[in-house]
């Protein structure tokens, strides 16, 4: 167990990804922030070989053994939530809120350093759904860690992977996309927990670009081109 | 299977968000070339007469292959976006005349136009009349679809090299707005500039999905007196 390490999420299938996988690790938070409300997609459980994506997170967390607050808010700023992370002993929160939520003063507040695992290359794949864009533009999917700052997207880079895209690419949403971030997460927090910090980097300005919510024509031309390619 | 992005008006009613867009299969991209292609249709059909206005007469001769277009003239200075108060349109405007006499439309004030006003879209799914200094709405209301069309415009033909995803994606969506709209009091500028963008949306993805391997319904057919010049 990380117990210098925090997770603020609501029930997701990040959330649940980053529980289970970072339980196999042994490094699962020392505590849990969990929020009941928030939006529904793409939170459904759907069974997948990659992580346990039906186990609610909630059990999950206590069933890792790892001390667990469940908040009522549907939103992530909201003041109850806010109390709830300043609170918090540890410093470092994984960051797992509701799909599109973005970290606003209130939280930024709390001094604690919120890491987060966003699906695109930084700084050239900002904003959302950067998962598609990057899948159209690049054939494969770029994980980023970082800590998040007041700017979308601009705080410093703390780790960068590429993953294959999945065979299937209509569990993108509900699985793939919650594995590979689960999966830098674990390296990140693992070396983190070697040394006591992360290796930060700033990001250059140059070449970065935000991206907004993909059109579907765009999503489903990035899902069809799978079933035109072999998988890995 | 219908293509459910244009189905309700989206400039009269509520905006479109794309949240969580469900993954429908091959049949969602024929559905929505179909919708394309009909609304390409409709649009070419109602712009048999152009009503003497002299905007919409330039964008066809610059969608019929004559660029720079002679007598768009040069174009009075932009301001940069802003800048101080200006009406939506009265900054598309000159800016769209600007790309028809030859200038570049990712360059200077018109392509910092494009992009301010691609972000406000993006983030509000509206356009608003007017924007003041910081680039500020002067009024919470939307723009007159010719600010919309304009706009799209202005995207198509600064994407006229390689395909750029974020101003396709903007595109995609304007577009959707401007085939759900009831464009028919709109002038006929208004009208020829949606045309011109959707046709230009439609080859973009058409290039797109080729290079991903991914199959669409084949083109329809372009009357004769649509045909590029060159």
């Amino acid at each position: 167990m990380l117990a210098e390490v925090a997770l603020l999420g609501a029930e997701t299938g990040r959330t649940r990804a980053y529980i289970d996988l970072l339980d196999r690790v042994g490094l699962a938070p020392g505590r849990c922030l969990l929020m009941r409300g928030g939006p529904a997609a793409p939170a459904r459980p759907a069974e997948t070989d990659l992580f346990d994506n039906l186990t609610p997170a909630a059990e999950a967390a206590r069933r890792a053994g790892i001390e667990t607050t469940e908040l009522e808010a549907a939103d992530i700023n909201a003041p109850e939530v806010v109390a709830q992370v300043a609170a918090l002993a540890q410093t470092v929160v994984l960051f797992s809120g509701p799909g599109g939520a973005i970290v606003r003063e209130g939280l930024f507040a709390t001094r604690k350093r919120f890491l987060h695992a966003h699906p695109g290359r930084l700084p050239e794949f900002r904003g959302s759904t950067t998962i598609y864009y990057g899948l159209l533009a690049e054939e494969r999917i770029t994980v980023t860690a970082l800590l998040l700052a007041p700017e979308i997207d601009g705080g410093p880079v703390v780790g960068q992977a590429a993953f294959p895209p999945p065979a299937d690419r209509t569990s993108i949403d509900l699985a793939y996309d919650p594995y590979v971030r689960a999966r830098l997460i674990a390296d990140v927090l693992g070396a983190y927990a070697r040394t006591g910090r992360f290796e930060e980097a700033a990001q250059p300005e140059a070449g970065a670009e935000t991206y907004h919510i993909v059109h579907p024509v765009l999503k489903h031309l990035a899902i069809l081109a799978g079933a035109a390619r072999p998988g890995p | 299977m219908m293509y459910a992005y244009t189905r309700t008006d989206l400039l009269q009613g509520e905006p479109q968000h794309y949240m969580y867009a469900a993954f429908e299969g091959p049949d969602f991209l024929e559905a929505y070339v179909r919708d394309r292609q009909a609304v390409i249709e409709r649009l070419r059909l109602g712009l048999m007469t152009l009503e003497g206005d002299e905007l919409a007469a330039q964008l066809l001769a610059w969608r019929l292959g004559r660029r720079p277009v002679a007598g768009a003239g040069a174009p009075r200075r932009l301001p940069q976006p802003g800048q101080w108060p200006v009406r939506t349109v009265e900054a598309l405007r000159p800016a769209v005349r600007a790309v028809l006499a030859g200038a570049d439309p990712a360059a200077g004030a018109i392509g910092a136009w494009t992009d301010a006003l691609l972000r406000k879209f993006e983030i509000a799914k509206r356009l608003r009349s007017g924007y003041g200094r910081g680039l500020r709405a002067l009024a919470m209301d939307t723009a007159e679809p010719e600010a919309y069309a304009l706009l799209a415009f202005l995207i198509a033909a600064g994407d006229r090299g390689a395909v750029g995803l974020r101003r396709l994606n903007a595109l995609l969506k304007l577009d959707d707005l401007l085939a759900s709209a009831d464009l028919k009091a709109a002038p006929p500028r208004a009208r020829m500039a949606a045309l011109l963008a959707m046709e230009r949306e439609l080859a973009l993805v058409r290039a797109l999905a080729a290079d991903k391997g991914v199959p669409l319904p084949p083109p329809a057919e372009t009357p004769e007196v649509w045909r590029d010049a060159g």
